[in-house]
């Protein structure tokens, strides 16, 4: 392995550096940039290698997103069964908007992120908290807080379904305790609230992470000149904790939302998107399109998730570039 | 006097310490237990599951699950093979080519390379879901459907990969390819002789989390294969729902051989695991 003498270098080819640039320049690469005789040479052959080298993820690029993304718009303005179609223009997207069905999904998203969101984020929080105060342990804690995040979502699905089940722990628990018991998944009042806990247990180690994170980015001179002047714990995390915390709260609520759209796993298995449509999501409605052959349409959801993300994602880079403002 | 108060201020602050890491206990305790009823439930009878008080531990710890889950269920090991076949596949094609794209990203240069990279990011803001369908159409016209190529191919190279080890790789040094070019060295053993290995790090943490990711996907594997025998685990798992009777211990069963393993390679590389979670949430 070659042993790098930069300085030595330097000394040799500092008289010859002004010549070589006086060559055809480059883009990017330029003044300053010690050459050795011949490096110009060096450099064109080093660029091919440069697109060859990228050539693999961009070839996946443009078979696996960029020209499925095009199809898919394509798609959604035909009434499409997988083998026939014929052009509908936004036939699709009509129909979705008077859908019913596509309209429950679409609040029971909105309903799903929500709730998740403020589960999710105040449990992460809470531990963030709880682990960046205590000296030892903290790895342990980490690790257990993060189980679930590697356990894949049809034993998590499962495992909630058997939990939840009339006879089963929590219903137990709560006879234990003289509350009243339901049929968690079966009553359309609870059902999604159901979905919510399983989720917000399964994914809150993510967000834990990432706020123990920002807390530990949080200087503690902030913390001590805080405490000089007087602040108790509370006004401490009012005005310290959580305005430094803003851009992981951001993140975490444009990742909350995308992923939000991306909820089925738990939704096909535990309640099959009901009862009564109560915990039918916009992924799982995407899906039962499919499987009844109406790509058209399916095609059209995948479009609106697409659209609103971005509109979504946009607003909020807006109200980041705002916040940065004094 | 002086001295009593500030004795009754360290108590309060101990009794502080002694609450949070209550409550954290209590927290992991909560989180936890979920995973530890599946175990416990692989190896109980159905029976135990349920009632007014069922019984944390087994009344007698039987393999009998395990025995019908791995040998009597038609595919259950093939699931495994699968889920295993592709994970690898996916791993072994991301380190590779994610690195060799982040080397030639970071360190080499070539017009239009941070307008090609800024596209590259772009196409993380289309969502999964709306590449589901045409993804299947694209896989079912080029005849990959139900094979292992529309398992991997899709996801052989990830733009997440790619920033991932640009980020480490931005930070290497560029004195060793100037002076291996001057020893005439090729782009390419540059890239597999130098910063390969000095991107180890970035590599496990990228192999360590496309590993979990890839083991655990389930909706994509659902829609591209059609027979039991190409199914991975998740995928079959699910399919043991509504294949047979409704029987939880077994369910659980399999759950168990889906996570179990998991966990433990988790907790062996947790290190890793994490940095690659926070490398896209972090700025910088």
């Amino acid at each position: 392995m070659q042993q790098p003498s930069p300085g030595s270098r330097n000394s040799r080819t500092s008289s010859t550096a002004h010549v070589a640039s006086g060559g055809p320049s480059r883009s990017g690469a330029r003044a300053g940039h010690r050459r050795a005789p011949g490096a110009l040479l060096r450099q064109g052959w080093a660029g091919r290698n440069g697109y060859l080298f990228i050539l693999a993820p961009l070839a996946s690029l443009v078979l696996f997103f960029i020209y499925p993304f095009l199809r898919s718009l394509w798609y959604s303005l035909h009434r499409f069964d997988g083998r026939a179609s014929s052009w509908v223009g936004l036939g699709n997207y009509l129909d979705l908007v008077r859908d019913p069905v596509f309209d429950a999904a679409a609040l029971h998203t909105l309903e799903f992120a929500v709730k998740s969101l403020v589960l999710g984020v105040g449990m992460a929080l809470a531990c963030a908290l709880l682990i960046h105060s205590v000296a030892a342990g903290k790895g342990l804690f980490r690790a257990a807080f993060f189980l679930p995040m590697v356990s894949n979502m049809v034993a998590v699905s499962f495992l909630w379904q058997l939990l939840y089940h009339r006879g089963g722990l929590i219903n137990a628990a709560l006879r234990a305790l003289g509350m009243p018991t339901r049929s968690w998944l079966q009553d359309s009042h609870t059902a999604m609230n159901a979905i919510v806990v399983t989720s917000a247990w399964q994914g809150f180690g993510y967000s834990m992470i990432l706020l123990l994170a920002g807390l530990e980015a949080i200087p503690s001179e902030y913390f001590e000149a805080a405490r000089i002047d007087g602040a108790n714990l509370f006004q401490q995390f009012w005005h310290i904790t959580l305005p430094n915390l803003r851009f992981v709260f951001l993140f975490l609520s444009i990742t909350g939302v995308s992923g939000a759209t991306q909820v089925f796993t738990q939704v096909q298995l535990m309640t099959q998107g009901g009862p009564a449509h109560a915990t039918r999501t916009v992924m799982f409605d995407l899906y039962q399109r499919f499987t009844q052959l109406r790509l058209g349409q399916s095609n059209a959801v995948g479009i609106v998730i697409f659209a609103v993300l971005a509109v979504f994602a946009i607003v909020n880079l807006r109200v980041l570039g705002g916040g940065d403002e004094p | 006097m002086r001295a009593s108060r500030a004795r009754r201020g360290r108590w309060r602050r101990q009794a502080l310490t002694g609450v949070r890491y209550l409550v954290l206990v209590i927290g992991a305790a909560l989180t936890a237990f979920p995973l530890l009823w599946m175990v416990l439930a692989s190896f109980k009878r159905e029976s135990e599951l349920f009632g007014p008080q069922p019984s944390l531990l087994p009344h007698a710890w039987r393999l009998a699950n395990y025995l019908y889950v791995l040998t009597s269920l038609p595919n259950f090991p093939r699931y495994v093979l699968n889920s295993l076949v592709v994970t690898v596949s996916v791993v072994a094609l991301n380190v590779f080519l994610d690195s060799l794209a982040a080397f030639a990203f970071s360190q080499l240069r070539f017009p239009g390379r941070k307008r090609i990279f800024a596209v590259f990011l772009m196409t993380m803001l289309i969502p999964p879901p709306t590449l589901l369908i045409p993804l299947y159409l694209l896989m079912r016209a080029l005849g990959w459907l139900d094979t292992y190529w529309a398992l991997i191919m899709p996801s052989a190279t990830t733009v997440f990969g790619i920033f991932l080890v640009w980020q480490y790789m931005r930070g290497l040094p560029r004195d060793f390819l100037e002076s291996a070019r001057i020893d005439g060295a090729s782009d390419f053993t540059i890239y597999r002789r130098i910063y390969l290995p000095l991107a180890a790090p970035a590599l496990a943490t990228l192999a360590v989390f496309t590993f979990i990711t890839a083991w655990n996907d389930y909706l994509w594997p659902l829609v591209a294969t059609s027979s039991d025998r190409m199914r991975t685990l998740p995928v079959g798992l699910a399919m043991l729902q509504s294949n047979h009777v409704f029987t939880w211990v077994w369910l659980m069963t399999g759950a168990t051989i889906s996570v179990v393993p998991v966990v433990i390679f988790y907790l062996f590389t947790q290190r890793f695991y994490l940095a690659g979670l926070t490398a896209g949430g972090i700025k910088g």
